[in-house]
């Protein structure tokens, strides 16, 4: 009898997954045998977890290693990746500690599955085979789905969970059929091996070109561009606010770095095949920017409002893959770090502005929150500019690097395009600022003060996007130093 | 004889056949089990196309064998997926129901722009 | 020529369908008839039925049904593993150890939400 060769496992390399995994799985039993637990103690145990997580990923700079039979990658990017998540994790942990507070959810089970969903997008950052790649796909789905409903008697939050489950789980099918067929001509899983494959001379098959377009679709559905984009505003409007701008920030920027590692590994990106996604993903793009832009003019309710707001970014972001660079790529990185900061920013101040049973969800309740919580306004105004593009922020800096990048693949039509709808956006995200500022109030909100948990959340939200626009200079060498590893 | 095409069509047919259910029906666990014969589908090309090389009549090479392992691995981790989708599935589900005493998708229709 | 090969199976055929046809038509002529309402009823003995049969299950049914799914997939790994059991040797026993753990954690959490018990509310 023979034994068997057991690959070579190199648990170092995952350390950051494997400590977020440990204090997920600590938070469930402590939340379940240490009877009337505070929630400030798991909200301290998550973000202990968290932040070890974040340095024990800062040690992995430079490693650029395959593991575990070439499952895993550990290169720089995603270290940097990683750590971006990690941030966000915190920052979501903090908001909902203070939003949990005011709906009374059962918090222990919140919080792990927070982790779980955090753990989910370690996974897709660091995957080099489509089979971990589909894994943490859905790590990420199905832990959302619950938290989408975890308002119980809310109708609302309810059917929003629902609608998120029927179409992530539709989108999921897609993405398994197509990576069948990418499997089936290509025999195998492996990203790395997918790769040299297609860089010989594979003549690439009709069938392999409706994998990669399955597969596309599967996760366009996830990151909501514009033909799949439908679930969105409903279940960002449905969710605990916490949790939407988790799905906003963190599953976007998840669904974002799965289409990286599918699409824009060297050898499959430079392929004559390329030119076929290239071309449907600007298809998409055009229409996610124009769609997105459209859809936030209308709206009344400020969460479908930064729905559509977040569509539209989808498409500016999808850029990245028509141009087709290394300066797209690098650029890609940079914008979804700054619109993870005013992201989850700004539904922190949709928090801090409301209280129980009184949120501030149309546009309209936020009149005259100039006069009545001046630093929440000012924080909201900031985010908001942030996401319109305005320098000195975080959101101007991204813009121009992307734009840039398709100019420089001179597809021009597709930046004006950008460029236009982003001048459009400036009209809604200003409406906001004015109805804050200019505006008396309509009714009388009582004011919730606020807890040093959300304002720690956004005063560092604030801080990030302040420092990525007015030093991105750090960030930026971090990135293209990783970017050029890959 | 039946080859691979021939399992390549039935899981298209039973792709589209779940697809069809997910755009057509109303009730929300009908959806569920279409969107478990989709994922399902999938899992009939994966197998199909981990056995092609058994199919051929000359001998296996070793790296048939790895090639098989490695598609039939998948479809284990797939069901697992699934499973765990349908767990959920079936919560929200149920939980729809306690709030509103139908599962219909039509009648969950509060979240409009 | 090549029609009178399969006469025989004409035949039997047509026996077969005179039979079971016949077999029919004979107890509906002779059989004596009582159009009892015990006749009507969906069991003939035993309980007699109680509400129609669009009962509403507990809910407890799909709270174990769900349970019983996720735990049930894992059987799939076990089986994998162990087809290769004595080759993998203790790596193979601690890599399962490790995963069968994780699984009773997640036993334990419904265990202590009061999921496997039939007759108490869940906590």
């Amino acid at each position: 009898m023979t034994s068997i060769q057991i690959p070579e496992l190199s648990f170092s390399l995952i350390a950051p997954e494997l400590i977020l995994c440990t204090a997920a799985i600590v938070i469930l039993l402590v939340d379940l045998y240490v009877k009337n637990v505070e929630r400030i103690n798991i909200t301290l145990l998550a973000l202990i977890g968290i932040v070890l997580a974040f340095f024990s990923a800062g040690t992995l700079y430079g490693a650029s290693e395959l593991a575990f039979s070439w499952l895993i990658i550990r290169d720089d990017m995603s270290v940097v990746i990683d750590q971006i998540f990690l941030i966000g994790a915190a920052l979501i942990v903090l908001m909902s500690h203070h939003y949990s507070e005011r709906y009374h959810f059962p918090y222990g089970e919140y919080i792990v599955l927070l982790l779980f969903s955090t753990l989910g997008m370690l996974i897709i950052s660091a995957s080099a085979d489509l089979i971990t790649l589909f894994l943490g796909v859905e790590l990420v789905s199905i832990t959302l789905f619950v938290l989408t409903g975890f308002e119980k008697k809310s109708l609302l939050s309810g059917e929003a969970s629902l609608k998120y489950l029927l179409l992530g789980a539709f989108s999921s099918a897609f993405m398994v059929y197509g990576i069948a067929f990418i499997f089936g001509m290509c025999r195998t899983t492996n990203l790395i091996s997918i790769g040299s494959l297609l860089s010989e001379d594979f003549i690439g098959s009709p069938l392999l070109i409706l994998g990669f377009a399955l597969l596309l679709v599967g996760l366009g559905f996830k990151i909501a561009l514009a033909p799949f984009h439908m679930w969105a505003p409903d279940v960002y409007q449905g969710a605990p606010t916490p949790i939407t701008a988790w799905i906003a920030a963190g599953s976007k920027l998840a669904g974002f770095i799965a289409l990286v590692r599918v699409f824009s590994l060297p050898d499959i990106s430079f392929h004559p095949l390329a030119r076929t996604w290239v071309e449907g993903i600007w298809w998409l793009s055009l229409l996610t920017m124009i769609i997105g832009n459209a859809g936030a003019l209308v709206q009344k309710d400020i969460k479908r409002m930064l729905a559509y707001s977040s569509i539209a970014h989808g498409g500016y972001l999808s850029m990245a893959f028509v141009s087709h660079n290394d300066v797209g790529l690098q650029a890609l990185l940079f914008y979804l770090a700054a619109y993870l900061f005013m992201t989850i920013g700004a539904f922190a101040v949709v928090i801090a502005a409301g209280r129980h049973g009184e949120e501030r969800r149309r546009i309209s309740d936020f009149a005259g929150l100039a006069k009545r919580r001046p630093f929440l306004a000012a924080m909201m105004s900031l985010f908001l500019l942030s996401l319109a593009g305005m320098p000195p922020t975080a959101g101007f800096i991204g813009k121009v690097w992307l734009f840039g990048s398709a100019i420089q693949a001179q597809y021009y039509g597709l930046a004006i395009v950008g460029i236009l709808t982003t001048l459009f956006s400036f009209y809604y995200y200003l409406r906001v600022i004015v109805y804050m500022y200019m505006r008396d109030e309509e009714k009388e909100f009582e004011a919730e003060p606020l807890s040093v948990s959300l304002t720690l959340a956004l005063s560092l939200s604030a801080l990030g996007v302040l420092i990525l626009g007015v030093f991105p200079n750090t960030l930026m060498k971090v990135i293209t130093n990783s970017v050029i590893v890959l | 004889m039946i080859s691979l095409n021939h399992y390549l069509i039935l899981s298209a047919v039973l792709f589209s056949v779940g697809a069809l259910g997910v755009l057509l029906r109303r009730n929300a666990l009908i959806i569920l089990m279409s969107v478990e014969l989709m994922l399902n589908a999938a899992n009939l090309a994966i197998v199909a196309f981990a056995r092609y090389p058994f199919f051929r009549e000359v001998g296996l090479a070793a790296e048939d064998l790895a090639v098989a392992g490695n598609g039939m691995v998948f479809v284990f981790l797939v069901m697992t997926v699934a499973a765990a989708e349908v767990g959920v599935g079936l919560a929200i589900i149920i939980n729809l129901y306690r709030q509103r005493q139908t599962i219909n998708i039509e009648i969950a229709n509060l979240l409009q722009g | 020529m090549l029609l009178l090969d399969y006469f025989p199976i004409f035949i039997m055929a047509s026996l077969a369908m005179a039979f079971a046809g016949g077999t029919v038509l004979a107890s509906f002529w002779v059989g004596p008839r009582q159009d009892k309402s015990e006749k009507l009823d969906t069991y003939e003995c035993g309980m007699p039925p109680i509400g129609t049969p669009h009962e509403r299950f507990n809910v407890k049914f799909f709270l174990v049904a769900m349970v019983f799914v996720i735990f049930d997939i894992e059987i799939v790994f076990l089986f994998l593993w162990a087809v290769i059991f004595r080759r993998l040797g203790w790596f193979g026993l601690a890599e399962m150890g490790i995963f069968l753990m994780i699984l009773v954690f997640a036993l334990l959490y419904v265990w202590e939400k009061g999921v496997l018990e039939w007759a108490s509310k869940a906590k």
